[in-house]
């Protein structure tokens, strides 16, 4: 299948200052300072297929962000190549910006004074889009994130879960090819998360639309992305199935344990370390392919075991510990 | 779906938002009846023992200054507060992932904001001029109300052209506040809101005569009061036509470079 997304030896330099601390600092400043250059991101280099649900992982600052800005015509870059459904973001063609979409969690595209009614409106003047393609694609939205009630409501009014909804809907009434969420579920609850990720997976699947996704919660991309990007420092470190980074980066499951009556640590020596601990419950780290002759050998212990789980590390774990194995 | 109905919805979205700011809306027209009644009080009593003050009679110095500022008012644009607001606090990032180029969308946004606000301005305005419509000179002919009210028009897209190049100025610095301060003191004193400037030596009142500033409250009151010609009018067009063409370019020049330095911070 033919690339959608292709990222060439990418870099962004972003200019900043320094100045010296306290007053004398501050009159320096006035009349000289120093500029130093900061590489957002540094060479990288992906390509994404149509329909993709792509996770971009890593802590702030990697440069997450930087790179959807960059493709999605915001901010210039200072090097290498990007080509997004044939067109370069940095030449802003209207032809290109009338195919994808941004969604920023962190920033509202909805005028907060007004009902969201009417900030759709707005987006349809934006892109042009026809008075019967606006109604369809209006209803369906709507109709899929249940949130007909709150069209007529000032923006400022709703809660951050339904704003998220209609920021998503605005995004959509043009029916992108390509879509770059940017933190869409940051502050929400987690029902708001739950329902923002089913509707964003259920239209992925439905629409075939190539999606970037970066969030900072884990159960976003355990439950929407096969694939993840990590980045970090400006430079890609793993580009992957997601399963393939566990196996490759957590060669242990977990067995999560609880007992009946309290025993010791002493009890379970010998059958894999323990990484948590309490007198009516622990979790052991063993080895993948050692977890099942561990928990038939903790069965068969002559311990009061009530409940056994063999379970896999948390995603969480899995990055940072890659992040510390690098730093 | 065609352009001038793009323009009509945005245009329509921030004009409905005006609205919301009720209580700024009253505050400021309480402020403006306010100005213009001390204009009144003030000349009447400047005037008092005497026919003529530095050329102009009483009906024609109160008629300088409460025109003034209603010329004053309806060419007015805020559009370098928002243009600030967008590109220092990453909403430009929300418009320039749109099809529609920012300058072109800034046009209808602003008409939109100011367009409330600018109607009840001079609403209030006439509603405080009229009562005393027998201290004030008559209307002049046709001809010249036509110049005039072409004048304004061409002095308000100035206003939003200059307005849009202070705004730009946070593309390299936040601190646009001096910057319009300073060209706000110059417009203010070289548009004659402090005094009629045909009481300053010629030379100023050469310079003015180039500059955009006098054709947004002097020069169109001058024509009112019959102190300048048809010609003068005509010749006041064709300036403004000119700053127009230099500002639209410098405004897209800025823009092109300052878009060039844009971070999308916040997002």
């Amino acid at each position: 299948m033919e690339p959608v997304i292709i990222v060439k030896n990418l870099v962004k330099q972003y200019a900043f200052y320094r100045k010296e601390p306290g007053i004398k600092g501050s009159i320096k400043a006035l009349f000289y300072r120093k500029k130093e250059f900061r590489d957002a991101v540094k060479d990288i280099n992906f390509s994404i297929e149509r329909g993709e649900l792509v996770g971009f992982l890593g802590p702030n600052g990697a440069g997450k962000t930087t790179t959807l800005k960059i493709l999605s015509c915001i901010v210039e870059r200072s090097g290498g190549s990007a080509n997004v459904l044939g067109y370069d973001p940095g030449r802003r063609q209207p032809e290109y910006k009338s195919r994808f979409a941004i969604v920023m969690g962190q920033k509202d595209q909805l005028i907060g004074t007004l009902p969201c009614f009417e900030s759709f409106k707005m987006v349809q003047a934006l892109y042009g889009i026809s008075d019967k393609v606006f109604t369809e694609n209006l209803e369906e939205l709507v109709t899929l994130l249940d949130v007909r009630d709150l069209l007529d409501i000032q923006v400022r009014k709703l809660s951050l879960g339904q704003r998220m909804k209609c920021e998503l809907i605005a995004a959509l009434l043009h029916k992108p090819e390509v879509l770059f969420l940017d933190e869409p579920t940051i502050g929400l609850d987690v029902v708001a998360q739950k329902s923002i990720r089913e509707f964003i997976k259920h239209y992925n699947q439905k629409n075939k639309t190539t999606i970037i996704l970066t969030s900072h919660y884990m159960e976003d991309i355990e439950e929407l992305c096969k694939r993840v990007i990590i980045i970090d420092k400006g430079s890609i470190i793993y580009d992957g199935q997601l399963s393939d980074l566990i196996k490759k980066h957590a060669p242990y499951k977990l067995l999560k344990v609880t007992f009946t009556q309290d025993i010791t640590r002493e009890q379970l020596a010998g059958l894999g370390e323990i990484s948590e601990f309490q007198p009516y419950a622990a979790t052991l780290r063993v080895r993948r392919e050692e977890a099942t002759k561990t928990a038939a050998m903790l069965l068969n212990a002559g311990l009061p075991v009530d409940d056994l789980l063999i379970d896999e590390v948390e995603v969480d774990d899995v990055i940072r510990t890659i992040f510390n194995e690098k730093r | 779906m065609p352009l001038l109905r793009r323009y009509y919805h945005i245009f329509s979205a921030f004009w409905q938002r005006g609205l919301t700011y009720r209580s700024t809306i009253i505050g400021y027209r309480i402020g403006e009846i306010t100005e213009l009644l001390v204009i009144i009080l003030l000349w009447s009593r400047i005037f008092e023992g005497h026919t003529v003050i530095l050329g102009y009679t009483k009906p024609e110095m109160i008629t300088y200054f409460l025109l003034g500022n209603l010329f004053g008012v309806a060419v007015r644009s805020y559009a370098r507060e928002s243009i600030s607001r967008d590109i220092s606090e990453g909403g430009l990032s929300a418009i320039i992932t749109k099809p529609m180029s920012y300058l072109s969308f800034l046009a209808p946004r602003e008409i939109g904001r100011m367009s409330l606000p600018t109607i009840l301005s001079i609403i209030t305005n006439l509603l405080v001029i009229l009562p005393f419509h027998a201290l004030l000179i008559d209307l002049p002919n046709l001809g010249i109300i036509l110049i005039i009210i072409a004048m304004l028009a061409l002095a308000l897209i100035i206003e939003f052209l200059i307005n849009y190049l202070i705004g730009f100025i946070t593309f390299w610095t936040e601190e646009t506040e001096a910057i319009f301060d300073v060209i706000g003191r110059l417009k203010r004193f070289f548009s004659g809101y402090y005094f009629p400037l045909s009481l300053m030596p010629v030379a100023l009142i050469t310079l003015s005569g180039w500059m955009p500033f006098s054709y947004s409250f002097f020069t169109p009151a001058q024509l009112y009061l019959g102190k300048m010609s048809i010609t003068d009018g005509l010749r006041g067009l064709g300036i403004e036509a000119a700053w127009i063409v230099i500002l639209w370019l410098a405004v897209k020049l800025m823009y092109k470079r300052g878009r060039k330095r844009y971070e999308g911070v916040n997002i």
